[in-house]
């Protein structure tokens, strides 16, 4: 044995040595990852043979290979019985020092492969499972996202029913409200006529305040009602003249017009593809406002023109996904507002004069709003206290869209 | 001859309106009205649609020279006993007036189709006086303008 020591020592193999093959199996057993064994076949006790069968019987140990060192040549029968129990070679006395090195330096070499071939494959194995991981995670997300979505899906639908619901439930309840109302109206109207002569002064102020609170109220529920139709009408589309619907809209205020002296230009506008009922309503609000809101001393003058989006024609033609817009604007000289308004001013029953002042019921421009949004478009308004308003709707265009001008 | 005379005499002083409506206060109001223009019209009424039919078809000894229906109506509205009426060949000749509250295009739109014609409650009673008065017109021509 010690002669093998010296043998092995120089080429820097860590040698642990066992005395018998009790012992060997104790250190094999405790230590770990041997490269190779070399094992005298005699051996007091238990024989080499007998160890190595040992040895393999455990599963950690199975992989050493274990060279045989056998002072005398007992035959084939010996050999065969060797290899029997897992030797892979043989070494015969007195050893050739050149042949043991040699041998050790092809198994530690193998074992080192093969060590490097584990590591590698514990790596990999690593790697499949983090990515094993990753893609269940991935899924696990995938179903979340997935989860999400149709929770999305559930709540828009939800929505949308909340929606018509409550649009049916303005419709029912601004519906049913005039009834009552009508009958305040008709009353009230009946005390005045029948019993006018029994009736004083007082009495006759307080009949009229109750006609005209419930004129008011009737002004707001049919505006209420007409806001609530706005879904139900929408889905209806046609190719408008919008000089004629706008000159009809003027039409219909004939009346104010006149009693004014109001100024109205229509220069051409285009024809488009737009819900002419809804439009109306839109064009009367504004136009309305216009002459409600108009200074007292100085007659109304109301432009309305368009402008086709030119800037946006050339990104266009670029990429159609650019929208090219027209805009209508309808301007006013009237007494106008603060900028800071401009947006709130479309927001339900958003007022920025007391009922003293002017008339109204805080819907008309939210009704405006909801009706330029049903056609994908927008509108805006641009003021100034003292000289006037102008309100933009902008919509946006089809390039295949006739433009009449 | 003098008996045809009698008779004639009789439905020209005594024309019978209809009025369907199952508010109270409405029927009182219409009444009143109604005297205001034509005090020898005899106004006889019903709650709703059914009692109306039930009427007209197998009660009235003599039928209405016009009937007057709100829409909004239990058991059966005006909309639906209008449709009924022009069912019935002894009954649509009848001038039928929906009477009522709201005035949404659809439902002027489908009165007109259906072969009545559309008045909107009055907020004033003298309007309501007013547009009786046009309608129950002993003048045949405004009658006929009204219901063409």
């Amino acid at each position: 044995m010690f002669s093998m020591e010296t043998i092995l020592e120089p080429d820097g193999y860590e040698l642990i040595k066992a005395k018998s093959g009790r012992e060997a199996l104790k250190i094999l057993l405790a230590e770990f990852n041997f490269a190779l064994i070399l094992m005298d076949v005699k051996m007091p006790n238990m024989n080499g043979f007998e160890t190595a069968a040992l040895i393999y019987e455990r599963e950690k140990l199975k992989h050493i290979p274990i060279i045989f060192i056998t002072a005398n040549n007992y035959g084939e029968e010996h050999i065969f019985q060797g290899y029997r129990s897992g030797a892979v070679d043989y070494i015969y006395k007195p050893v050739n020092p050149d042949l043991l090195r040699a041998k050790v330096a092809v198994f530690v070499d193998l074992y080192k492969k093969n060590y490097q071939l584990i590591m590698h494959e514990q790596k990999l194995i690593a790697i499949n499972k983090s990515l094993e991981n990753e893609i269940h995670e991935r899924k696990m997300s995938e179903e979340k996202v997935n989860e999400l979505n149709r929770q999305l899906l559930d709540n828009i639908d939800r929505l949308e029913t909340a929606n018509k619901e409550l649009d049916r439930f303005a419709f029912m309840s601004s519906h049913d409200l005039q009834e009552p109302l009508r009958k305040i109206r008709t009353y009230s109207d009946l005390l005045q006529v029948k019993y006018k002569r029994l009736l004083d002064e007082d009495a006759t102020k307080y009949i009229n305040r109750i006609q005209h609170a419930a004129e008011r109220m009737q002004a707001l529920i049919k505006d209420i009602l007409d806001f609530s139709q706005i879904s139900n009408d929408a889905n209806k589309f046609i190719q408008t003249d919008m000089n004629v619907l706008v000159q009809e809209v003027v039409a219909d205020m004939h009346d104010t017009v006149d009693a004014k002296k109001a100024k109205i230009n229509v220069k051409l506008l285009p024809v488009l593809n737009i819900n002419p009922g809804l439009f109306k309503a839109l064009f009367s609000n504004l136009i309305g406002n216009a002459l409600k809101y108009a200074k007292k001393d100085i007659a109304p003058m109301i432009n309305i023109y368009t402008e086709i989006d030119v800037n946006n024609k050339e990104a266009y033609t670029i990429n159609p996904k650019n929208k090219m817009y027209c805009r209508i604007y309808i301007e006013d000289n009237g007494i106008g507002f603060d900028q800071k308004y401009a947006e709130s001013i479309f927001d339900m029953f958003k007022r920025l004069h007391s009922n003293n002042e002017y008339e109204g019921t805080g819907i008309g421009l939210a009704l405006c709003k909801q009706i330029v949004e049903k056609h994908h478009g927008f509108v805006s308004v641009l003021s100034q206290i003292n000289v006037g308003s102008t309100f933009i709707i902008s919509l946006p265009l089809n390039v295949l869209e006739t433009l009449h001008q | 001859m003098y008996w045809r005379l009698y008779i004639n005499n009789h439905n020209a002083m005594n024309r019978i309106l209809f009025l369907v409506d199952d508010d109270k206060d409405d029927q009182e109001i219409f009444v009143d009205a109604l005297k205001n223009v034509d005090n020898y019209i005899h106004c006889i009424t019903a709650l709703n649609g059914l009692e109306a039919l039930q009427k007209l078809k197998f009660e009235l000894i003599s039928l209405p020279d016009f009937i007057f229906l709100d829409l909004n109506m239990p058991l059966m509205g005006g909309r639906e006993c209008l449709i009924e009426i022009k069912k019935d060949s002894n009954l649509r000749h009848i001038p039928v007036v929906i009477y009522s509250t709201s005035a949404s295009k659809k439902d002027i739109q489908e009165a007109l189709q259906l072969g009545a014609i559309f008045l909107q409650k009055p907020n004033k009673f003298n309007e309501l006086v007013q547009d009786l008065l046009k309608i129950i017109s002993p003048d045949p021509a405004t009658n006929k303008t009204l219901f063409s």
